[in-house]
């Protein structure tokens, strides 16, 4: 599929030094994207985290341990693996701002996307999706309750997107070209330190511009030409050097084992 | 086995204009259940009679989304008491305004859960290019609902939407209408 | 002419050509599919217009301002309240499942009693008799206790057990009670409060600042802001928490002897210059003069050379603020606290901008309730001991408020026998928990979102504060009710009329007290205060802080930990994909220990084990690591419930059951940190 280039390009920049790992995002992430609640989620081959949060260690012994927290949103991949061996194209990297689609009713939950991702950032409703009585009249308007058999993911809050370009619409301003703030996902929007700062990558004006060109900013798996508009930034050397961190003992270009 | 031949032309004629007229009447009468909107709701009233824009009671809100059809409250800014001799208004002041319900009205271009449509996106657009001319009509039409999909019959289909949007150069991604 | 069978097959074929012509194959083909999106059991979406209306989340130790969106006047989500000082937009994980949390299985949804071993449901009016006959027939034999420490419900409830003559309200166990006995010990009078916006350096003696620990959000906010302005943020604690793993160093200490390093602290600093204007001070320096590096070393573990680094950071900032606390965000050594406080008072950081701030307590509106001051300063986890013990008499009728001491206290198999102890227990849980369970009768309170609720100045606070939240929704989703309604109610049934006619009433009356307009804060307006009472702190008083624990070769850690749940509340329904196998793997808590120490107990990760404390046992596995020291284990808190509903229930084990306490000074209880046993299990 042919490379797609956008004046906007959507991105996140998430600051591992200042990430608690508290799980507002993720939980906030759930409210606000109606994804159902599990009464047992301990069997992590089965439960759908959109916002997922991973521990980082430096593998030291102790004292000299130092932890870190990666919250994994999708990473809305500049050249998505997973729209590329979807049969269906029931997810697309089509639309101005680069945000990686998914459409449920299209997709018919074969799975070759989750297996391209090399993200882990997709997910398989294993189950229909059943609220606790009564607790459906809590689901946001913004996602459609996807049913048992279909692959979802994080959309960057997309629902906010639009929502941003219907104020810009209505107070006669440019819907694409949005202020820095007026679109933020939830996620982005509760964390208590700040850690997920969101905007257009491609204005010089947004923190994101800043931040992911800084030298402590990187993306996980780079090397695989990825291309993801998800940037994480640390000061940590251990942490940047993880970010690609493939095999312990890795050979050269070149060689082959 | 001197007829053999027409036993065979006219028996398949006869059940090809057969199925043809089973397919084209029949089945949209069966396919279809009509229904018919709780109250009956008379637009010329109010816009000839009334000299009442349509914006008045589908408006936008502030942030830009489509109100669509106005609520209960909305309408009792005029009819918290009966305004005039309609049965049907006294109906609705008396089952709905003092009751404080809101109608379940019938959305003829009733579109599901998976779609998004933002209605100041094609504000340009005249409002009966894809929505019925109710403004003009006395009673409102009938609804028709699809008894396997549940959808009105007037719901949009996705090739519709997407040819309109290639013919006028607007996106056709796949998250510009589904979310 | 009969049609002949050629005829019929001939009529057939032409019917099925000709439908392939119509819609019928097609249309039917492509409804079916469109059929098969919508399944019956899958909920639709409701639209209408959004709305955001300020609120209170109380659901952790903390309380702090969100905003609940409201579709078509339903709620749907909360988010932080960027106007909210004590939030600025952040959320906790507690409060982003709040809405949630209204429809959850195991809410109370009308008021019940208790008949044999299961519960009746009963009316109000029935309820609330029964509440007024066993009070009347109690006299004065009435207690109450209650996890409020914030809001004025608290207040009305403990009005009513002393408008019936008894003296017994109490708190549930709270870091905010231990430091203000430690200010009171050295002679001090009001609320313990950080202004961590305003210092330059933090040095936190246990405080787990940014998991559960005092303003959570407030802290983060606070310490992101600080990372811009190169603010240092130290922390010392026996384990890697969420704090530790971003502060700019992590300096581990043996678990309970923070005070120890205070100490020590106190006495470098006390070679290195010499305050003037400190009263007590040479008493003090006889103290701190014990407190040697090596004799810290020692103790804490913390190297001589280290702890002279912290001193001279401490001394160098030019703001510099020394926090107490503790991972489990509460048993609190009062002599701890009081160690970490006279460090602030030889940097002169008493009511100094990013110091400590000395806060007024708020004022009181119902007449006959106890001064604030008076309840936190009682200790709730002693007076269950001692009623347990027979050492003090069992209430004839308890009440219990915002709380869960049938699960959230230390020694619990005590403080459960003197819930057992109890004539009559009275809940006013608004969820089935472990106590309510084992209730005589529930009065199920409304949840914030459907009642008013207020908050005075959360522990941590750096300036005094009140935020009022008035209901969201224009009535209860079940038949609950306001606890402070049915006080005031009872009270006037038993002819102890406290005044008012409402809780709304007293909340008004409570507005006026602060000079603020009740319409303006009961739509989110807050009240900020500014003023700092002036303070003759005399450090002769600061008794020299013991390591807790000293004797045992194993300590437990408990951390608590806002995503698992809070002394309050348990899991809700959505957080359980929140919990990583770091806490939980299936239905076994995850406790961890270094690789030492592990080796020295012939463990090995993912074993499962059994620990052992002060008041039984208790089922785990094994994770190795290396963020915690050596001879300790950590464990998160907030697992193991009994009741409460699928969510939470029967997942990993209560840490309270096997934390034991220690007698502390000024009549507290110390508990954040208990020996401990671990064997493979």
């Amino acid at each position: 599929m042919q490379h797609m280039e956008f004046k906007v390009k959507w991105g996140m920049v998430i600051d591992l030094d200042k990430c608690t790992g508290c799980g507002a995002c993720s939980i906030a992430c759930r409210a606000e994207n109606n994804i159902p609640p599990m009464q047992d989620a301990s069997n992590k081959l089965r439960t759908t985290d959109w916002m997922n949060i991973y521990e980082l260690s430096n593998g030291k012994k102790f004292p000299d341990l130092e932890i870190a927290y990666l919250p994994r949103p999708c990473m809305q991949c500049g050249k998505p693996s997973c729209s590329t061996v979807c049969p269906v194209v029931a997810t697309t990297k089509d639309e101005e701002g680069g945000i990686v689609s998914q459409v449920y009713p299209r997709c018919i939950g074969c799975r070759y996307c989750m297996a391209a991702c090399p993200y882990h950032a997709r997910y398989f409703n294993w189950f229909d999706p059943i609220w606790p009585e009564g607790m459906e009249k809590t689901l946001t308007p913004y996602v459609s309750a996807r049913p048992r058999g279909v692959v979802e993911k994080c959309t960057f809050c997309h629902h906010r997107f639009n929502a941003a370009k219907e104020q810009a619409r209505m107070s006669g301003a440019d819907p694409l070209d949005l202020p820095e703030d007026a679109y933020i996902p939830a996620c982005a929007e509760v964390c208590p330190t700040g850690a997920i700062v969101f905007g257009n990558l491609k204005n010089p004006e947004h923190r994101v511009a800043k931040l992911a060109a800084s030298k402590y900013a990187f993306r996980l798996l780079a090397r695989l030409g990825t291309d993801p508009q998800v940037y994480y930034y640390s000061k940590r050397d251990w942490v940047r050097q993880l970010g690609d961190n493939y095999l312990q003992k890795e050979l050269k270009g070149g060689e082959h084992v | 086995m001197a007829n053999s031949k027409s036993s065979v032309v006219l028996p398949f004629l006869v059940g090809v204009v057969a199925s043809l007229v089973l397919g084209w009447w029949a089945f949209p009468k069966v396919l279809y259940s009509q229904k018919t909107q709780p109250i009956r709701f008379d637009h010329v009233v109010h816009v000839e009679g009334q000299a009442m824009t349509c914006d008045q009671c589908h408006t936008y809100r502030e942030n830009g989304s489509y109100a669509g059809l106005p609520t209960t409250a909305a309408c009792a800014d005029c009819h918290s008491d009966v305004q005039g001799e309609d049965p049907e208004e006294q109906r609705f002041v008396t089952e709905y305004v003092q009751q404080g319900k809101e109608v379940e009205w019938l959305v003829y271009q009733y579109q599901p859960d998976n779609v998004y449509f933002s209605h100041i996106a094609h504000k340009d657009i005249e409002c009966t290019k894809c929505h019925l001319d109710v403004a003009n009509m006395k009673n409102p039409p009938v609804y028709y609902e699809n008894r396997i999909s549940g959808y009105s019959k007037n719901t949009m289909k996705m090739w519709e939407c997407e040819r309109c949007h290639a013919q006028n150069g607007a996106s056709n991604a796949c998250f510009v209408c589904h979310k | 002419m009969g049609l002949d069978r050629r005829s019929f097959i001939s009529l057939v074929a032409g019917g099925v050509v000709g439908s392939l012509a119509t819609p019928v194959v097609w249309k039917t083909l492509d409804d079916v599919s469109i059929w098969s999106q919508n399944w019956p059991w899958i909920p639709r979406l409701k639209y209408g217009e959004e709305t955001l209306l300020p609120s209170l989340c109380k659901l952790g130790t903390d309380a702090y301002g969100v905003q609940v969106k409201l579709v078509a006047g339903h709620p749907v989500a909360a988010y932080g309240n960027p106007e909210h000082p004590l939030s600025r937009g952040g959320i906790c994980p507690l409060g982003a499942a709040s809405v949630q949390l209204l429809y959850s299985p195991s809410r109370v949804r009308s008021p019940k009693k208790r008949v044999g071993n299961s519960f009746e449901d009963i009316s109000w009016e029935e309820a609330e008799a029964l509440l007024a006959e066993q009070l009347k027939s109690a006299g004065k034999d009435v207690a109450l206790v209650s996890g409020d420490d914030t809001g004025t419900a608290a207040e009305v409830l403990a009005g009513l057990v002393a408008a019936l003559g008894s003296q017994q309200a109490y708190f549930m166990p709270s870091e905010g009670a231990a430091a203000a006995a430690a200010l009171k010990l050295l002679g001090g009078d009001g609320l313990v409060g950080y202004d961590l916006e305003g210092a330059d350096y933090v040095l936190l003696l246990g405080a787990d600042a940014l998991g559960a620990w005092g303003t959570t959000l407030r802290n983060a906010k606070a310490f992101a802001d600080g990372r811009e302005r190169a603010v240092r943020v130290v922390y010392v604690g026996p384990a890697m928490t969420a704090t530790a793993a971003v502060a700019d160093a992590w300096i581990p200490c043996t678990p309970g002897t923070e005070g120890v390093v205070a100490m020590g602290l106190a006495n470098m600093i006390l070679e290195r210059r010499s305050p003037s204007k400190v009263a007590g001070l040479a008493e003090f320096r006889k103290q701190a003069a014990g407190f040697t590096p090596d004799a810290v070393a020692t103790r804490s573990g913390v190297a001589a050379e280290t702890l002279l680094g912290l001193a001279k950071e401490l001394l160098a900032a030019g703001k510099p603020l020394v926090v107490p606390g503790t991972t489990a965000a509460q048993g609190l050594a009062v002599s701890d606290a009081a160690a970490a406080l006279a460090v602030n008072v030889l940097l002169d950081r008493i009511n100094m901008p990013g110091g400590v701030m000395v806060l007024p307590w708020g004022p009181k509106v119902v007449a006959a309730a106890p001064d604030k001051k008076a309840m936190m300063g009682r200790d709730v986890v002693g007076y269950l001991a001692a009623v347990a013990a027979g050492n003090a008499p069992a209430p004839k009728v308890l009440l219990v408020h915002a709380a869960n001491p049938a699960y959230a206290l230390p020694d619990l198999k005590t403080a459960q026998t003197a819930l057992d102890k109890a004539g009559f227990v009275v809940s006013f849980s608004s969820f089935m928990d472990e106590t309510a369970a084992q209730a005589d009768l529930i009065l199920p309170d409304s949840l914030t979102y459907e009642r008013y609720d207020d908050a005075y100045t959360p522990y941590g606070s750096g300036q005094a504060n009140y935020t009022m939240a008035a209901p969201i929704l224009k009535q209860p989703l079940f038949a609950t009710k306001a606890a402070a309604d049915v006080a005031l109610g009872v009270a006037s049934k038993l002819g102890a009329d406290l005044g008012f006619a409402s809780f709304e009433d007293v909340l008004k009356a409570k507005a006026e007290a602060l000079g603020l307009d009740f319409e303006a804060a009961a739509t989110g307006s807050v009240w900020l205060g500014t003023e700092f009472a002036v303070q003759q702190l005399d450090l002769a008083k600061v008794q020299a802080p013991a390591s807790a624990a000293t004797a045992a070769d194993l300590t437990l850690v408990p951390v608590a930990n806002l995503k698992i749940g809070s002394p309050k509340v348990a899991t809700p329904p959505f957080g359980t994909n929140a919990i990583s196998p770091r806490e939980l793997q299936g239905k076994d808590m995850v406790v961890a220990m270094n690789a030492a120490t592990a080796s020295k107990l012939g463990v090995r990760a993912g074993d499962a084990v059994t620990l052992s404390g002060a008041g039984g046992e208790c089922r785990a596995r094994v994770r190795i690591f290396e963020g915690v020291v050596d001879g300790a284990v950590m464990a998160p808190l907030g697992l193991g419930h009994t009741a409460w509903d699928a969510f939470s229930r029967g997942k990993g084990a209560n840490v309270f059951q096997i934390l034991g306490t220690q007698a502390d000074v000024a009549g507290f209880t110390r508990f954040a940190t208990a020996p401990v046993g671990v064997r493979k299990a």
